[in-house]
């Protein structure tokens, strides 16, 4: 049976999708008492965000004239979101329907969800951890009226403040890996012991020792809120200083789930510009399409965008949270893998 | 060679020198590195369980197992007996664990797909969909059938199922076994 049909036969289900709903009436009310302003972008476009292990999804399109155009679904409105930074908006946050090919149609990924990004102007990646935290109280407090959450028979306690741990530390203290001597290959592959991580690319030895040694081990009843990635982990990120190997990027994990992902955000037009170039070529090795630089983003740079926080928060992943739902393919009214099944 | 894109729940792979199946997997794609598989393997040999996670695009050994059809009998205090298909004589058992919350829908003489590796049996397979019968299922109320609603009612293997109101006693009803849930009456 399809979900929908389900639902016909299932009242808890049916309460699912309201509660879903709930969630979102209260995202925006959330943003509203904090002063934000919500705006919408767009889903298609010409320059996609190009991070290297992001596939965006290529779509085809024409005038009325039958001129063709190449063009992308977004996987992240983030350099829109940026421009509207510069153009004078200080506090936003959009609902936006992001699109990510070559990924699972189920468990935790659909190729279509929705991501929750805000931006805040005169401001860094520590006043969106403190935005996120509030966050995900006010909704627990509306949906399940508790200061704790159950989620796949952990209990986790959400009270502020969150713990939290640098990668620098999450390495040291899990593997036993200093960062700090890992910069090159080479000296990230000298400190690595077992054979399974030998690999020929950093963040794919990055991820296997985190994925297989890290990850498994952060505590289940808190949230934990990991901070400060080294740089190849932080494309639109800003440095902690001018010339150091970490930058103000961290991520948040609830009872396994990984839910958000957040930057002070990279301000230097130049910086940013070598960053995207570097990338084009790496894509190009890898054999992925080359995606336009978003010119428009870096002249946008150039004009001069205030310091600020922003983030990209999972909003299919939060309602899994906080509903108790361990399969997005439950979660949603016509998973893909339905639709093309 | 068995490759990250061939994962399924029973496959068996060779890691580590030794053999595995994949009991549970997962698709991780953390967005700023590369897709992983985030895998639950059991050892063939020690029945132990671990926690992997492989890079997308990584490959293995094959490991050479025998298929063959085998005959559920009965179960006994969590073990579930079988024996093959056209020898009543060979028989084994599998504490349920091994066989998974499918084992609800096991009934005597069903037929059903068994692995063995280095001669013994370490995994069998139920039919995705089977048919089943309803053996007492709570009379329903009239009106109100246009809003939904469920109940639970047994079946002839002793499973209990959520199903649509308009299922009644003597009903055959398809079940699928991964997810536990009714499909749909069957038209006798």
């Amino acid at each position: 049976m399809r979900n929908w049909e389900k639902i016909k036969f299932n009242q808890k289900l049916k309460g699912i999708q309201i509660q879903r709903s709930e969630i979102i009436n209260s995202i925006r009310a959330f943003f509203k008492k904090e002063g934000f302003l919500e705006v919408q972008t767009p889903t298609l476009v010409k320059c996609p965000g190009q991070e290297l292990y992001l596939n965006p999804l290529k779509v085809s399109l024409k005038d009325e004239r039958n001129k063709q155009y190449e063009g992308y679904l977004i996987t992240s409105p983030e350099y829109s979101l940026k421009k509207l930074l510069v153009a004078g908006f200080n506090k936003i946050f959009e609902l936006a329907r992001v699109f990510r090919n070559n990924e699972s149609f189920g468990g935790i990924h659909n190729p279509e969800f929705t991501m929750l990004e805000w931006y805040r102007a005169n401001s860094d990646y520590e006043e969106i951890m403190k935005d996120t935290e509030k966050l995900v109280c006010f909704l627990n407090k509306k949906i399940n009226k508790s200061t704790y959450l159950n989620y796949q028979g952990y209990k986790i306690d959400l009270t502020s403040p969150w713990p939290k741990i640098s990668v620098r530390e999450a390495f040291m203290k899990y593997a036993k890996i200093d960062l700090d001597k890992a910069k090159t290959l080479k000296s990230f592959k000298s400190q690595i012991k077992n054979k399974q991580y030998l690999m020929n690319d950093w963040n794919d030895i990055f991820y296997s020792v985190f994925l297989n040694e890290i990850e498994p081990n952060f505590p289940k009843n808190r949230p934990l809120i990991i901070y400060d990635y080294p740089l190849p982990q932080a494309s639109l990120a800003k440095r902690k200083n001018k010339s150091g190997f970490y930058a103000e990027r961290f991520e948040i994990y609830i009872g396994g789930l990984e839910l958000a992902n957040a930057f002070s955000e990279l301000t230097d037009s130049k910086e940013q510009y070598q960053r995207f170039k570097k990338e084009q070529i790496l894509r190009k090795k890898m054999k992925k399409d080359i995606i336009p630089i978003d010119e428009d983003f870096i002249y946008a740079l150039q004009l001069g965008m205030l310091p600020s926080g922003g983030i990209a928060l999972g909003v299919e992943r939060l309602q899994m949270l906080l509903l108790d739902i361990e399969d997005i393919n439950d979660l949603l009214l016509f998973p893909t893998k339905q639709l093309f099944s | 060679m068995i490759s990250t894109s061939d994962f399924e729940k029973g496959i068996i792979i060779k890691f580590e020198g030794q053999a595995w199946m994949i009991v549970g997997f997962e698709f991780v794609s953390p967005g700023k590195g590369a897709a992983f598989y985030r895998t639950k393997l059991k050892n063939l040999t020690g029945g132990n369980l671990m926690e992997r996670t492989f890079k997308s695009g990584e490959q293995f050994e094959e490991v050479i197992t025998e298929k063959m059809k085998v005959k559920f009998l009965y179960t006994h205090r969590d073990r579930y007996f079988f024996c093959r298909e056209n020898d009543p004589s060979s028989r084994f058992d599998l504490p349920k664990e091994a066989i998974g919350d499918s084992v609800a829908f096991l009934k005597p003489n069903q037929l059903v797909d068994a692995v063995s590796f280095e001669g013994k049996i370490i995994n069998i397979s139920l039919p995705i969909k089977v048919n089943l019968k309803v053996v007492s299922a709570p009379p329903s109320f009239k009106g109100n059938t246009a809003q939904g609603g469920t109940k639970v009612v047994t079946l002839e293997t002793g499973a209990q199922i959520n199903v649509p109101l308009f299922i009644e006693t003597g009903d055959v009803i398809e079940v699928n076994t991964e997810k536990g849930e009714y499909v749909k009456r069957v038209e006798c």
